[in-house]
């Protein structure tokens, strides 16, 4: 092959197309409509049925079986009376699966059939919803009970959810180690027999339908079966591993309770309970998701909350048909009352003493099994503002330290475009040396002051981004090194002015004055907002975007109760809100819950004021 | 009716009534009303707030006397005809002024903040807030209103008081005014620059009881009168009424001669945060009174579809004169004349009716 025919050869490749030869990419395929869907189903149907019938037929032939040896020779008392039993569990496995019943219970729901008296027939159930032999996570254990008729049950429970230990002390042991003689269970009353008299756990109920057995199970119960019994006992063994009660990692403070929540539901509101011990305490559990099953548990005070709140938060929840929740932050999103508007409508928290101190002002908490941050609701925006230490200091430390957070929040907001719109329109504004720093600072950067300003606070959330995404001491060194760095060298480079970095500098450090992550969020997508306003329209621009954010918080509501409130609308302040009045002077709840009990405390809270020091009562 | 806000109380009332009678003073209807009262203008302001107190309690009876709203009030005591003559009266009143106030601050966003700027963008910026608003209610605008009262107090208070070193007290002299017949008479005569105290009356049902209405225009009219006042003799103390009478923008004239020292000065930008939030605000309730009234008369179920069009139809209808001295002659004059039927005039004839149905039912 020449050099002409070689050139001309790929070409003609490059140019002319050629079918791959490569295996076809994998495609998901649409899901068709089959017409047969009926005839499929009288099909699978008719199978099982014929299924069932034929296990229960090999079933007799055994048992015939063990009939005709058993007669054929003299046989102990023991021994017929096991037979007698096994026969008892025939006839009844009989009754299930006459055609008729068994029809309809097929077409049911798998859910919703009946426990079976047939061990079979529950094994192959649970194997069938839970996908065995492909799941692992599904453990049957067959055992024979010793009595002096010999009981034979299976076992189901979820491996990883599950205690063996507590399995091996609380069921096991109890109905296979303890000696026949003691056992003389009377025939078809197996079940409640057992629970009352064999089993130790804490916690065991009966379940006549599979939905009470598969719940059961995946909370990580245990179920036991018996031959011949037409229900399941769920034995209490919950056992997942997880992680203790740590320090908070978002929350931390100064002072006050240094435990946060884990994810495990009950050792969380657990947690709450120990701060709160009283019989006024309600736990609600819900369930969320129709396949993750999730437990959600509302905590309330029931003397004190407003009972609309918790009637109301109940609804929300129990209206929400999702597959799967697994996180406290998404069903937040599916609870709020505007979720087009990115400001946090409810509190997050991961310290329980945040949540029993909510809980006592008449709000109510809400936690999800899995999730270690707990939601509190109603909220106003200036809950959102109160830090973990508030509650320990000084009312005018913690006033202080409020107004700082306020200020910082403004500051995140308007001082860029402030410097913007100053910058592009309003000259006039600054004094003279100062509007000429800032020209001479500007003078060699080619950009406009927007561009420079947008550029860094990119850069900035970059820097944040990585910051939180590195693990470790690592991540806020690579936060620290890379924000100076890429300060310096776009002031160097003259990209951007100095005084651009000393903006978006002071504005990111006041946006960590802001105690809540998802507020700090919010503030920074308005601040955004308000500099391409503040680049159009100046002063001007930056008024009609803070008076429609204004009048927007005004119009929020949180689990009904006004965003704004006790300002917007004006409500008889509780001096908990903005500012921290005194402990004593906190003598009343947020008026805008409007609680049950709005006195929080009695109008003379140190009694010992009004009364001779305690080693001069007599006068001496 | 969807349209019904929620309940309302004194904070909100006040607001609106604060914000709908205040916004004047960032105009040049105070500049015009020199020619009439002279070094005594800074009277005409707690003269409307006398003559507006009558009014409040003359109306206070109506609402106790009938009920529901001044709507429900007028049906009852005047017949359905005459209800909707004076509905389609209020109905003009509010949305005019809305309009000749979007057009004025439009104006006075050119000629102050953005001389760039064309001037149908500075319509479309404020029409567009003003419909924004608008959908998030009534109830909203009031406790925003509320939250910026007491910062439009403050910079008022800290304009009026950087200015200390301009003021030439000698500017007030009473021997410099027209007399004080005259300054009563301008001052029953500019009354109408106060329409905004029958908003509490309009939206009667919004409003917790009729205790509530009666203090939340007593304290948000008084303060607005009280701080026009204030304001105004500053302004005349700091110009004198030759160069008074010649300002646009009075409080922005009065921002920018402040000079303490080269660090306090020229804040006139700063001020702009006010006025433009104050004017965004009393245009929109404004709209939103005269949107409910349509809403009344026509008994319809939502405003919600009519505030698009109206805000565009103010929008345009603002933006026909040629010229804004026209707009600014035309407002002062149906100020001091056509608004005061609103105020004097149908008030006037309800209170009457009101006490003519009570001395009947006495005597009965």
């Amino acid at each position: 092959m020449n050099i002409f025919s070689k050139n001309f050869k790929a070409f003609k490749e490059l140019v002319v197309f050629q079918p791959t030869q490569a295996p076809p990419p994998f495609v998901v395929e649409e899901t068709e409509k089959s017409g047969s869907t009926t005839t499929q189903e009288q099909t699978r149907l008719a199978l099982e049925e014929h299924e069932a019938l034929l296990r229960y037929a090999r079933r007799v032939a055994i048992t015939l079986e063990k009939v005709k040896n058993t007669l054929a020779e003299p046989a102990p008392n023991e021994k017929l009376a096991s037979l007698r039993a096994e026969l008892d569990a025939l006839s009844k496995q009989k009754a299930h699966v006459s055609p008729l019943i068994s029809t309809y219970s097929l077409t049911q729901d798998p859910l919703d059939q009946p426990v079976s008296t047939s061990l079979e027939e529950n094994t192959l159930a649970l194997e069938q919803l839970y996908n065995l032999p492909y799941n692992k996570d599904l453990v049957l254990r067959n055992i024979t009970i010793p009595s002096s008729i010999p009981i034979v049950a299976t076992l189901a429970f979820i491996d990883g959810l599950v205690d063996n230990n507590i399995i091996s002390q609380t069921i096991l042991e109890p109905l296979m180690s303890l000696g026949r003689e003691n056992r003389d269970l009377i025939r078809g009353d197996t079940a409640p027999q057992i629970a009352a008299r064999y089993l130790p756990s804490s916690q065991v109920k009966p379940a006549f339908f599979l939905r009470e057995v598969t719940s059961g199970l995946n909370l990580g119960d245990t179920a036991i079966f018996f031959d011949g019994a037409a229900e399941a006992l769920i034995v209490e063994t919950k056992g997942q591993e997880h992680r203790g009660i740590d320090r908070p990692a978002l929350e931390q403070s100064v002072r006050g309770s240094q435990a946060a929540f884990s994810e495990t539901l009950r050792a969380n509101t657990g947690l709450i309970r120990s701060l709160l011990r009283t019989n006024d305490l309600v736990t609600e559990i819900l369930t969320l998701g129709t396949r993750s099953n999730t437990l959600c548990a509302v905590m309330y005070l029931k003397s004190v909350i407003n009972p609309a709140l918790v009637q109301e938060a109940k609804f929300r929840i129990n209206s929400i048909n999702v597959d799967a929740i697994s996180e406290s932050g998404t069903l937040q999103l599916f609870i709020e009352d505007h979720p087009m508007i990115p400001y946090p409508q409810a509190l997050s928290t991961e310290r329980p003493d945040r949540v029993a101190a909510a809980l006592s002002e008449g709000r109510l908490a809400i936690l999800v099994d899995g999730a270690s941050f707990a939601l509190v609701a109603p909220i106003s925006l200036f809950t959102l503002f109160h830090g973990a230490e508030d509650f320990s200091f000084s009312w005018l430390a913690a006033s202080f330290l409020r107004l700082i957070r306020l200020l910082g929040a403004l500051l995140t907001i308007l001082l860029p475009a402030f410097y913007i719109a100053i910058n592009y329109f309003h000259q006039e504004a600054l004094p003279t040396d100062l509007i000429l720093t800032i020209g001479g600072a500007r003078e060699m950067v080619p950009f406009p002051a927007i561009v420079e300003i947008l550029s860094m606070e990119f850069a900035f959330e970059l820097v944040r981004e990585g910051g939180i995404r590195v693990p470790g001491m690592l991540g806020s060194t690579i936060g620290i090194v890379g924000a100076i760095t890429l300060g310096q060298a776009a002031v160097s480079a003259g990209i951007v002015s100095p005084i651009t970095v000393v903006i978006v500098a002071v504005t990111g450090l006041a946006s960590y004055a802001i105690p809540d992550y998802s507020l700090a969020f919010s503030i920074r997508l308005t601040r955004i907002t308000f500099e391409i306003l503040a680049a159009m329209l100046g002063l001007v621009g930056l008024a009609g975007g803070l008076i429609t954010i204004i009048v927007l918080l005004c119009g929020m509501k949180s689990l009904g109760v006004p965003y704004l409130a006790p300002v917007g609308p004006k409500t008889t302040p509780g001096y908990d809100m903005v500012i921290r009045g005194p402990v004593y002077s906190q003598e009343l709840r947020p008026d805008e819950l409007n609680p049950k009990d709005r006195r929080r405390q009695s109008s003379v809270a140190r009694g010992w004021t009004q009364e001779a020091p305690a080693g001069k009562k007599d006068g001496s | 009716m969807s349209f019904q806000p929620g309940r309302m109380g004194v904070a909100e009332g006040m607001a609106l009534v604060f914000v709908t009678t205040f916004t004047s003073i960032f105009l040049t209807s105070w500049p015009l009303a020199i020619d009439s009262a002279t070094t005594a203008t800074w009277m005409l302001s707690l003269i409307n707030g006398l003559i507006g107190i009558g009014v409040l309690y003359s109306q206070a009876y109506v609402l106790q006397n009938t009920s529901g709203d001044l709507y429900a009030a007028c049906q009852e005591l005047v017949g359905v005809v005459v209800t909707r003559l004076i509905a389609v009266y209020y109905i003009g009143i509010y949305l005019l002024d809305a309009c000749l106030l979007l057009r004025q601050f439009a104006e006075s966003t050119l000629l102050t903040a953005l001389p760039e700027l064309s001037f149908e963008i500075a319509v479309g910026w404020y029409v567009f807030l003003i419909v924004l608003i608008l959908f998030i209610g009534i109830e909203a605008i009031a406790r925003a209103s509320y939250l910026f009262l007491p910062m439009a107090v403050l910079i008022v208070f800290i304009v009026v008081a950087l200015l200390t070193p301009q003021y030439q007290f000698m500017y007030l002299a009473p021997w410099n005014g027209p007399g004080f017949p005259n300054v009563v008479m301008a001052g029953i005569h500019s009354v109408g620059l106060n329409m905004g105290i029958l908003i509490p009356f309009i939206l009667a049902r919004s409003f917790q009881n009729s205790r509530t209405i009666k203090n939340s225009v007593l304290y948000g009219f008084g303060l607005s009168s009280f701080i026009k006042s204030l304001t105004l003799a500053a302004y005349i103390a700091a110009f004198g009424t030759g160069a008074a009478r010649e300002k646009v923008f009075p409080f922005y004239e009065m921002a920018r001669l402040v000079y303490i020292n080269r660090y306090i000065q020229r804040i006139e930008s700063l001020i702009i945060f006010l006025w433009a939030m104050m004017g965004i605000l009393n245009v929109a309730i404004e709209i939103y009174i005269g949107l409910y009234l349509l809403g009344r008369l026509f008994n319809l179920p939502t405003l919600r579809p009519l505030i698009i069009p109206t805000a565009l139809i103010l929008a345009e209808l603002a933006m026909f004169p040629g010229e804004i001295g026209s707009v600014i002659a035309f407002h002062h004059k149906v100020h001091w004349s056509f608004y005061n039927i609103g105020i004097y005039i149908i008030p006037g004839i309800l209170f009457a009716a009101a006490l003519l149905r009570a001395r009947r039912r006495q005597s009965c």
